[in-house]
């Protein structure tokens, strides 16, 4: 099995419950939006996201891309990982052994997607001190801090460890069956597919192989599990 | 959209530049034990041991888990370490510059040589110097290896970078000497700061006419006050230690170490992706 991820751009509406279910699966610290926040140089803060992208082409025009770590074929973040914290699953997943992790942040310099982010630790420290969601006031409305545990998985979001995207690996039940990732089973308009490259029946692989859907930078020659329709 | 890099900034700086001065203070220190002056040579020694081993603990305190997990990094003690990885070398070879220099400097400190008997031997002391020049000039390319490795930051993936961090190690390290008045060591800090001008400006020039996100840290890194005043004191560094004046050569090591410490900040702090 090879599973494949694509994102139909054109159906893409911008409501990141992608991103909530993923907070949501992996207990990731969202401070991404604090007020404080506001204004400064913005990295990549979560394991998926979405950014929009203006064009005026004559006519106005507004496209939401979502993102994730690319599961690339020939992966910079393994190479440089000094402890061997990185790897590769048979079916090509990267993942990271945050036991092994030390945090270095040699694999996010490497990712030239942005696929990959520290924890800083004056998020956690602020996650731990508030209970699940915090009550924003009506002024410093989404600028709370969004906590809870995880789905119990080795691979979920911890203080101590490079976090990055799982393609939910955890909800693969070694079966050689195709799981669900979580933002793929709240998107609300099947923007987000998943599929296995292996099955020559797959819609969402079928997409892929007609090369209906493309790798975002196939420039960079890394290669990947993440395809886009409409870029 | 191109982003700045803010995963290694000011406490990595610090640390390379550590790194740098200890490196070719190492390289001096075998030089002046075969001119047959310990101090001097007991100094080059001594910084070999302390700089790096500050520097590795700069590194272990930055880390996410507790700083005895830098120990991951060896593969002494840890066997899936990635040998595939600069870090790995890097680290190691760290951690080899401060033995050796340690096994070189003991037997040059007076009630320690009682102890430290392999100093008796004089190609035991050459094999020590010998290595700990090499993993000396090893360290200093390191720093620059380490981000030139990988090309997901476009302004550091480049051939020009370890070269500037060599030339660093050769400014700085002969600095020390040169803030000690010794004319011997002058005259490479004036050529290492020279060239480390002359390496970044190229390295700006080169930058400024490749990829978008190379060309934004180029256009970033010419207007930063870190590197315009690193560049001018570099070469303010190379003109004062160029002179035979004792006064000129203190002022100018410090000057040269200044620079490569500013020339690395906005190195490193200009480093961007485009994603």
């Amino acid at each position: 099995m090879r599973p494949v991820f694509v994102i139909d751009v054109n159906k893409c509406v911008g409501c990141r419950a992608c991103v909530a279910a993923c907070i949501i699966e992996h207990g990731q610290v969202f401070t991404a939006a604090r007020p404080s926040n506001r204004g400064k140089p913005q990295t990549v803060k979560l394991r998926t996201w979405v950014e929009w992208r203006e064009e005026n082409n004559g006519k106005p025009s507004r496209k939401f891309v979502s993102s994730l770590c690319y599961h690339c074929e020939d992966t910079p973040c393994q190479r440089v990982c000094p402890t061997g914290a990185t790897y590769k699953t048979p079916e090509g997943v990267v993942l990271v052994d945050k036991d092994l992790c030390i945090g270095c942040g040699y694999c996010i310099i490497a990712c030239p997607y942005g696929s990959r982010y520290r924890p800083e630790p004056h998020e956690w420290h602020e996650a731990e001190n508030k209970p699940l969601v915090k009550e924003v006031e009506p002024t410093t409305q989404y600028g709370g801090v969004l906590f809870k545990p995880p789905v119990p998985n080795k691979w979920a979001f911890r203080t101590d460890a490079v976090d990055k995207c799982t393609f939910c690996y955890h909800r693969y039940k070694g079966d050689g069956k195709l799981w669900t990732p979580a933002c793929v089973e709240v998107c609300p308009t099947g923007s987000r597919t998943f599929g296995d490259l292996d099955n020559p029946n797959d819609p969402v692989a079928d997409l892929v192989r007609r090369g209906v859907a493309k790798l975002a930078r196939p420039d960079l020659k890394t290669g990947g599990r993440v395809y886009y329709v409409g870029l | 959209m191109i982003v700045r890099n803010t995963v290694w900034g000011l406490p990595v700086a610090v640390e390379m530049t550590l790194i740098a001065v200890a490196s070719f203070a190492a390289v001096w220190a075998y030089a002046y034990w075969r001119r047959g002056e310990v101090k001097m040579a007991t100094l080059g020694g001594l910084l070999g041991v302390l700089l790096p081993a500050a520097a590795l603990a700069i590194l272990a305190s930055e880390l996410l888990k507790p700083p005895t997990a830098g120990l991951l990094v060896m593969p002494l003690f840890n066997p899936h370490a990635n040998l595939e990885s600069w870090m790995v070398w890097g680290a190691t070879g760290i951690s080899l510059l401060i033995l050796w220099s340690l096994l070189f400097t003991l037997p040059l400190i007076k009630p320690l040589s009682g102890i430290a008997v392999w100093g008796k031997s004089r190609i035991a002391m050459n094999t020590l110097g010998v290595l700990m020049s090499a993993f000396g000039i090893f360290a200093a390319v390191y720093t620059g290896l380490v981000l030139a490795y990988e090309r997901g930051i476009p302004f550091w993936h480049s051939a020009t970078v370890p070269i500037l961090a060599l030339f660093m190690g050769i400014a700085a390290g002969s600095g020390v000497y040169a803030m000690l008045g010794r004319r011997e060591t002058a005259k490479w800090t004036a050529l290492g700061s020279a060239l480390v001008v002359f390496t970044w400006a190229l390295h700006l020039h080169l930058s400024s006419i490749g990829s978008s996100a190379a060309a934004f840290s180029a256009s970033g890194a010419s207007a930063d006050p870190a590197s315009l005043l690193g560049a001018v004191l570099a070469l303010a560094a190379s003109a004062a230690t160029a002179t035979n004046k004792k006064f000129a050569l203190v002022g100018g090591g410090l000057l040269a170490i200044v620079a490569v410490f500013l020339i690395r900040l906005a190195l490193l702090s200009w480093g961007a992706w485009e994603f």
